[in-house]
């Protein structure tokens, strides 16, 4: 699957992805939404934003290709959105659209590519995410996998015995893989239960959070401040 | 693809992470308290399949595909509240890991998908499910989740200062419509494979309401969606009076609200604009007065 490549990125060992999760995350956040207010000086702060988001990049190590072709993935759609906007009379704000949500999603793919998923959920329950909704998102994470490899079996073991691709066919095939996967899904909540599982995954050591995790946090958040501050001062 | 950052202005996606994420902690929190444990595993690998339906693209028009939600497989299948939490699950799993839709975004995504989507694919089921119009109930449960998540995005567009002009707010309709039946006919599809395979997935519905309140709220869904046609376009006999008394020019408008005078704004299609304020209207006032009720019900006890 193709996210199975930012799942290896994420357990790269740079500075960036030993920072804690929860520090990468509100610099996330911070990022987003100083990149998606509406300002005059709106171009400053995008510049700065992306400045961040290839400094990031250059620091974890991560392979620049490969990232910006996965960050143009949600281009055409903004393409069409820019592209009715252009047409009702404002180009400048068509061009805003794309390099923000251009910009907003290479943010995102950072954070997903230098942190594991179960420290992004660790740092979400840190902020008090319902558990409910982490475990789930955890097991569908988890499952999606499963859901694949049932997927590639089945195929092949049609393949193997000249199945022929019809409605009717996929109708009877997408009932069984949830059969199998619901049972096998239940056979691991079994086994899971059986060894103490209480309704929250237990974590080995919640590791403080470092100066180096504050500093981040602070260079980020000032830097888009100054950077507010000084334009609106220019501007007066 | 869901909504990504950027498209929104700020009030906009603001103020529906303001709404949606205490909405679905509260609908977390009860749903894990009225969920038994065994049920986890059926709510992950319904999710795991909704989220791969999603990427499955069929074509609706030269051009243009649609993909399938699950909103009322889901509604239909974990129920309302547990619905709502695994469609939020996907969407943010879709957003963290796949870039498919925005964080600031995820509001109005959760919003219009797993809020509006979950339920509005309940209220048919739920009314529907006892009599002998069932399959119907399912069919416009899929439809009408696609509908209300087109339209609220739509209307979130409009709201952000989008200006949509008259041949894309028709060819949108034409969308959402060929989507809704779509995803009507697919989820009855799946609600009646599911069932023949082991009954216990289909959640059962609670027991049918009487007669006379389907009829009732089948009647007010007809005439807040279609009432406008019969409806005089002359002001009413306040606004005439206040016009011949010369008091109108002393309106003051306080706080600007989404559906002034009763038509969403900016949406040039005249009878979407005004289907689409009685029926949230008829949304909103229903979800209020029901939630008014049960809070009531507790005091008395």
């Amino acid at each position: 699957m193709r996210h199975v490549v930012v799942d290896d990125w994420s357990r790269g060992a740079s500075p960036l992805h030993r920072r804690d999760p929860r520090a990468k995350l509100i610099c996330l956040l911070v990022l987003l939404v100083a990149v998606n207010v509406q300002a005059r000086f709106a171009p400053a702060l995008l510049a700065l934003g992306g400045a961040m988001v290839a400094a990031g990049l250059l620091v974890a190590g991560l392979p620049v290709w490969p990232f910006l072709a996965r960050t143009a993935v949600a281009l055409p759609f903004a393409a069409v959105l820019a592209a009715t906007v252009a047409l009702a009379g404002d180009p400048a704000r068509a061009g805003l659209v794309l390099v923000r949500s251009w910009l907003s999603a290479s943010a995102i793919l950072l954070l997903a590519s230098t942190t594991p998923l179960p420290q992004v959920l660790r740092a979400l329950r840190a902020f008090r995410v319902p558990v409910l909704l982490v475990e789930l998102i955890q097991f569908i994470h988890r499952y999606l996998f499963v859901l694949a490899e049932q997927v590639w079996r089945m195929r092949s073991a049609a393949a193997a015995r000249g199945g022929q691709a019809s409605y009717r066919a996929a109708a009877g095939a997408v009932s069984t893989l949830f059969a199998r996967s619901y049972d096998r899904a239940e056979r691991i909540h079994q086994a899971m239960l059986a060894r103490g599982y209480s309704g929250e995954l237990p974590v080995a050591s919640e590791a403080p959070a470092r100066e180096a995790d504050y500093l981040l946090v602070a260079a980020v958040v000032s830097a888009f401040a100054a950077v507010a501050f000084w334009m609106r001062s220019c501007n007066r | 693809m869901h909504i990504p950052d950027g498209f929104l202005s700020p009030p906009v996606w603001a103020a529906l992470d303001a709404v949606s994420l205490p909405a679905v902690a509260v609908i977390a929190r009860r749903a894990k308290q009225s969920a038994d444990e065994g049920r986890l595993p059926l709510l992950g690998v319904l999710g795991a399949f909704v989220f791969a339906a999603q990427m499955i693209n069929f074509p609706v028009a030269p051009g243009a595909s649609a993909h399938l939600l699950g909103g009322a497989l889901l509604a239909c299948t974990a129920g309302p509240g547990a619905g709502v939490i695994v469609m939020t699950a996907v969407l943010a799993i879709q957003a963290l890991v796949f870039q498919d839709g925005g964080i600031l975004a995820l509001g109005a995504n959760v919003f219009n998908l797993a809020i509006a989507g979950v339920l509005m694919g309940y209220l048919p089921y739920r009314l529907l499910a006892g009599g002998r119009f069932r399959a119907a109930g399912i069919f416009l449960g899929g439809a009408a989740s696609v509908l209300a998540g087109g339209f609220l995005a739509l209307g979130q567009l409009v709201l952000s200062g989008v200006a949509i002009g008259e041949t894309v707010a028709r060819l949108s309709v034409a969308f959402f419509v060929a989507n809704a039946l779509a995803e009507g006919l697919i989820t009855l599809a799946v609600v009646r494979a599911l069932e023949r395979m082991n009954p216990s997935f289909v959640q059962a519905p609670p027991e049918a309401l009487r007669a006379p309140v389907r009829r009732l709220g089948g009647a007010a869904a007809v005439l807040a969606g279609a009432g406008f046609l019969i409806a005089s376009a002359a002001p009413d006999s306040l606004e005439t009076i206040a016009e011949h008394a010369g008091i109108a020019a002393r309106e003051i408008v306080l706080l600007p609200a989404p559906l002034a005078g009763y038509e969403l704004a900016g949406v040039p299609v005249d009878w979407v604009a005004k289907a689409v304020a009685g029926l949230a209207g008829l949304v909103l006032v229903w979800g209020a007065s029901a939630m008014a009720g049960r809070l009531l019900a507790r005091r008395s006890r």
